[in-house]
């Protein structure tokens, strides 16, 4: 995270503001006026006890500089090639050696009028699997519930649901680590579904192409470079979580989920910490980024020549996939449609950028299934592909 | 983007000026403003947009020689204020200094100095502090007001070989 600020331009804010909805309302109200989104660090958050909040980091420039690929032609290729070579993790001491009283002295927000409080949202989770010990990082609404105690929500779908259920039948806490800041290949790692079997933490070394260091002790591990450390276990207690405002615009629900409770936080001695509001170009860029990564690498290993993969903002980073090929074929289609169903439109052709034109031009096909969400069939998943079977020159004006 | 020194290099859009001078007049909001100075020749863009912002009309130009051209990387001169345009007027003053960029901060500093030979109230501010190359450990050591931080060169839209962009 040091490198990519580095490789920043950060917007100062030092006006005091208040973490209930006046920072999210400013990073809003700049958008509206100004037309962008610039990373912010925002010096003076109400009651952070100094700690600088930094927002709208992730971008793909950001991303890719930092993980070295940003120059390459091809980033995603060489990502996918990284992740096929071994990674390596070494311990050593964490950073976070300066103790916190309480989660009131972080730079935590309340992002929506409507959400239920201060959720962490970019600090990523670490477990450990009770089954084969392999540590597990992923991103999880974590909504403040006082000085020391969190509501954790963790999708039934995923594997924390899986190891935080396992390790709560066995016993009557499961240990959780909370981290904010390290390298940035950590947050692709726990955005990412990546490939069975594969240590989180080994994922992220393989995606930098350089070793991880990490602070292991009797909690699972944290980088040793993380900003900010949150040790704790996550309890048999269930309470109340949410609503919280979704990336997709909408309010989810209130759920029943476990309480943590805090043993410990720890910071460097000059923190950072890492914000991202829910929906906006920062968190969905990491979902975009790594569903490309992703993608790419599949469609290459079954020997398609494909040249590069998108995940349009605009679908979220999620429900649309824009596939450009040399020679575009409907084993393509069928195959990046089979490997993601979480994408409801995939479209392959030769020439994303012109898509329109594309799709006008040259013979189309089609290939449709039944688009499954949350178990049941919800209308259909659309494969479309444009073949550009003939010479053709682009009129020059 | 690295330049030529191995430092990753800025490029600044238009729109992103706008909103890094809009930034600056909100920092300066409630202060006392009798002249805004912009150091010729690149803080002269942000000090004229500033005027307009805060409608601060009274205007001065600090003529500080820096760089021995345009190129990226170009040699520095020890800067020196050659003249203060209505300088006699400042006195007893306060005075917004604005510039594009503080790197060293040696120009920004010559500026306050040679404001303060007159007797006005100098107040420092620049568009982006470049922290790879400032002369002090913080900002705040140096300047009074900035909007952002780089480390690292920056081409800003007025640049010769810069396309006009958004």
């Amino acid at each position: 995270m040091r490198d990519a600020l580095d490789l920043a331009k950060l917007i100062v804010v030092d006006r005091p503001l208040d973490p209930v909805l006046e920072v999210t309302r400013y990073i809003g109200e700049w958008n509206r006026r100004f037309g962008h989104d610039p990373i912010f660090r925002f010096d003076a958050v109400r009651g952070s006890a100094g700690i600088p909040l930094v927002m709208n980091l992730l971008t793909r420039e950001t991303l890719l500089r930092s993980l070295g690929v940003g120059d390459l032609p091809s980033p995603l290729r060489a990502l996918g090639e990284r992740l096929e070579a071994p990674g390596v993790v070494v311990e050593r001491g964490s950073d976070a050696t300066r103790d916190i009283a309480g989660l009131g002295e972080l730079p935590l927000l309340h992002h929506q009028p409507r959400d239920a409080g201060k959720y962490l949202t970019s600090f990523i989770g670490s477990l450990t699997d009770p089954d084969g010990g392999r540590h597990n990082l992923g991103f999880y609404r974590a909504q403040v519930a006082g000085e020391r105690e969190l509501i954790l929500f963790a999708d039934a779908r995923t594997d924390a649901h899986r190891i935080i259920t396992a390790g709560l039948a066995r016993r009557d806490s499961v240990p959780i680590t909370l981290f904010n800041g390290g390298p940035l290949s950590l947050y692709l790692a726990a955005a990412a579904k990546i490939p069975p079997g594969l240590d989180s933490f080994e994922a992220a070394a393989r995606l930098q192409g350089s070793p991880i260091h990490i602070d292991c002790g009797d909690y699972p591990p944290a980088p040793a470079d993380a900003e900010i450390v949150l040790h704790g276990q996550i309890t048999r207690e269930i309470r109340d979580e949410g609503p919280f405002g979704e990336f997709k615009g909408y309010y989810s629900g209130t759920t029943r989920s476990p309480v943590v409770r805090i043993d410990a936080i720890r910071s460097r001695d000059d923190p950072y910490c890492l914000g991202l509001f829910c929906g906006k170009e920062s968190g969905l860029t990491l979902m975009a980024l790594q569903n490309e990564m992703l993608l790419f690498a599949h469609l290459r290993a079954l020997g398609f020549a494909v040249r590069s993969v998108r995940y349009p903002l605009a679908a979220f980073g999620e429900y649309a996939a824009v596939i450009e090929a040399d020679a575009p074929t409907p084993d393509m289609l069928e195959a990046a449609m089979a490997f993601d169903g979480r994408a409801k439109l995939v479209v392959v052709a030769h020439d994303a950028t012109h898509i329109a034109k594309e799709l006008a031009i040259f013979p189309t096909d089609s290939r449709h299934r039944p688009y499954i969400r949350h178990g049941r069939a919800e209308g259909q998943q659309i494969g479309l592909i444009s073949a550009r079977t003939l010479g053709y020159h682009w009129t020059e004006y | 983007m690295s330049s030529a020194r191995g430092q990753a290099s800025h490029v600044f859009a238009w729109r992103e000026i706008d909103a890094m001078v809009a930034l600056l007049a909100e920092k300066v909001r409630g202060r006392r403003i009798d002249c805004i100075a912009g150091i010729s020749r690149s803080g002269l863009v942000p000090a004229v947009i500033l005027s307009h912002l805060t409608g601060v009309r009274s205007f001065s130009v600090l003529d500080i020689a820096r760089t021995t051209s345009d190129a990226v990387d170009s040699a520095k001169l020890p800067p020196r204020c050659r003249a203060v345009l209505d300088g006699a007027a400042l006195a007893g003053r306060s005075v917004l200094v604005v510039d594009d960029i503080v790197g060293s901060g040696l120009t920004i500093r010559e500026a306050g100095d040679a404001l303060r030979a007159l007797g006005a109230t100098p107040i420092l501010s620049a568009l982006v502090v470049n922290q790879a190359n400032l002369g002090v450990s913080r900002p705040e050591d140096l300047i009074d007001h900035w909007a952002c931080v780089v480390r690292g060169w920056v081409r800003f839209p007025w640049e010769a070989g810069r396309a006009a962009d958004a």
